[in-house]
């Protein structure tokens, strides 16, 4: 059972701020949803390797040559905050953080 | 052509009625792109189809491509879709054109490129009407997870049309476009072309570029679409298909080839998974599969029934596998780079990704996402090892008819149980082709799949050009 602890922890992980109402609401649903998919571990697979992708490629290179790619603009058009071809980002680290 | 006898024209529903409209002169290419702009704009108020339009552009490629068409005659035998009027799911970027998944975090973003089946389709001569609105980031099995409204079914208004790519199929069965592009990671194509009784492709995984369409589950996604007959759909997929230097997991996919070589049902054996059928409690889809079934063997086809033991599995190892792989794309979501903060989220894409974070994170990834990895392998193997004894299966794509817009939007759960029929496709990165196959009392469409092999289209597409046919004689 999920506690609301742990979807504190994992709304952090995932970078989604949660209001209480919404905390309150999704709690029973994910807990639903994994009553429902932990069914699975009822399936024996000790002795099964896992498939990560169907296709069995593997290390699919190709010639490291330049070529034409998005130009800055272009790139730069979407960003909320952008200047002298930079697209701006909140502050990592603030000036009073040592750590 | 007068203004009047174009309103009363009737809509073409084929590839190969259209051109020969346009071949025989009975209509210019501006004159029928006008019909499926005016049949656009009556179904939208009606169905809620488009989030953004491009009429404007739509008749301006019109009359130039008109123009190609009176200096050469022949551009209609090297353009396969010329002048074809056509309309993407709005997960597919289209460059200078608002793309937004459906999702108003996305709800200003204009993409700097456009995916790469949206060239192949544009060069192919294509003409686009506009982006379809579909459950947000491609979360759902009705459309009602749209931030822009719920679609709703053209045969019954009351009724969704199924999701996700839930106006892409709208939009075809009500004659506004003649092909509609989609995505399929858990039955999103499949499902809407079942409930909106027309013909849908979900092409093996890695046959089609995933490039410049918004990633949801990356080993899961399939770039597919919808159309009113098998050979059109055929027609689409020798465009859309081959290997993009973008997409690594189209290495060595081989363009398409239509086979013109007529199909003898003699030579072929068809398996009936009985996990497909015994969940099966609505009568009336019962009774159409079995009809079907016995078209099929009554005109030759060999049947047989077998067991594919994990089916019941595979919902819950699709609802581990994908939201974890949804918790991943949608990190990219920054609000910084493109689109709003994340708090724009809606409530199925936030427990999405909570999910997905939860099977992910220490503690619990070998419990869930590690085992729902190794049950996939047992999921591959069973097709793989089914596929050598059958040259396809032919299953329901729904346990129920189309339901009611509303009456599953507030269990998560149910709404995931949907897909129960088409998850397992997408877990082997088989090939699904779903057909209309009947009708409901209420005239709601019915339907059925035929699930091929990896790189299987080259067989269930004639089979399913022959169910066609035994269907209208």
């Amino acid at each position: 059972m999920l506690t609301a602890a742990e979807l504190d922890h994992l709304a952090g992980l995932a970078h989604l701020e949660l209001t209480p109402d919404q905390k309150q609401s999704l709690l029973p649903q994910l807990n639903d949803i994994i009553g429902f998919i932990g069914q699975l571990q009822k399936i024996p697979t000790d002795q099964i390797d896992i498939t990560s992708e169907v296709t069995g490629l593997s290390n699919v290179g190709h010639d490291d040559l330049t070529k034409d790619c998005l130009p800055q603009k272009l790139a730069l058009e979407n960003a909320i905050d952008s200047t002298r071809g930079y697209v701006r980002v909140p502050a990592i680290f603030n000036d009073d953080d040592h750590s | 052509m007068s203004r009047q006898s174009l309103m009363t024209m009737t809509t073409p529903k084929s590839i190969t009625e259209f051109h020969f409209l346009l071949t025989s002169k009975k209509a210019t290419l501006p004159e029928l792109i006008s019909h499926f702009i005016a049949n656009s704009k009556t179904q939208h108020d009606r169905l809620n189809l488009y989030i953004t339009t491009t009429f404007d552009q739509a008749l301006e490629k019109a009359k130039t491509l008109q123009q190609q068409l009176d200096s050469d005659p022949d551009i209609i035998t090297k353009l396969p879709l010329f002048g074809i009027p056509i309309a993407y799911k709005d997960l597919f970027l289209t460059k200078g054109i608002r793309t937004t998944a459906g999702a108003k975090l996305l709800d200003s973003f204009i993409p700097p490129y456009s995916a790469t089946v949206v060239d192949k389709l544009e060069a192919a001569g294509a003409i686009s009407l506009g982006k379809l609105n579909l459950d947000a980031w491609a979360h759902g099995a009705s459309g009602e997870n749209s931030d822009y409204g719920p679609t709703r079914n053209p045969h019954g208004t009351d009724y969704t049309p199924g999701g996700s790519s839930s106006a892409s199929a709208a939009a075809v069965a009500s004659g506004c476009v003649l092909v509609s592009t989609g995505t399929d990671t858990g039955g999103s194509i499949r499902l809407p072309a079942n409930f909106c009784g027309i013909v849908g492709l979900k092409p093996t995984y890695g046959r089609v570029s995933r490039y410049g369409i918004i990633a949801m589950s990356s080993s899961l996604d399939s770039v597919g679409h919808f159309t009113n007959n098998v050979s059109d759909s055929a027609t689409v997929l020798s465009v859309t298909s081959g290997a993009d230097p973008h997409d690594a997991n189209t290495s060595g996919s081989k363009t398409f080839q239509s086979s013109p070589e007529f199909l003898n049902l003699k030579d072929i054996t068809l398996g009936i998974p009985r996990e497909y059928i015994y969940p099966v409690t609505n009568s009336e889809v019962k009774d159409n599969f079995a009809d079907t079934v016995s078209l099929l063997k009554k005109a030759g086809a060999n049947i047989v029934e077998l067991s594919l033991p994990h089916t019941e599995a595979a919902i819950a190892v699709y609802y581990i596998l994908q939201p974890a792989e949804v918790s991943s794309n949608l990190a990219r979501f920054d609000g910084i780079r493109f689109g709003r903060n994340r708090s724009h989220f809606s409530p199925e894409a936030v427990r999405r990704q909570l999910i997905g974070t939860f099977t992910l994170s220490s503690g619990y990834y070998d419990a869930y996402y590690k085992t729902a990895q190794k049950v996939r392998t047992l999921i591959k193997q069973e097709f793989d090892a089914v596929f050598s004894k059958v040259d396809a299966l032919i299953t329901p794509v729904s346990p129920t008819p189309p339901f009611k817009i509303g009456e599953k939007v507030n269990d998560p759960v149910a709404m995931y149980l949907s897909d129960v029929f088409t998850v397992t496709a997408n877990i082997a990165g088989i090939s699904g082709l779903a057909i209309p196959t009947g009708k409901t009392a209420d005239g709601l469409p019915l339907g059925i799949q035929l699930l091929g092999p990896r790189f299987g289209e080259e067989t269930i597409y004639p089979i399913a050009s022959q169910l066609e046919q035994l269907l209208h004689d």
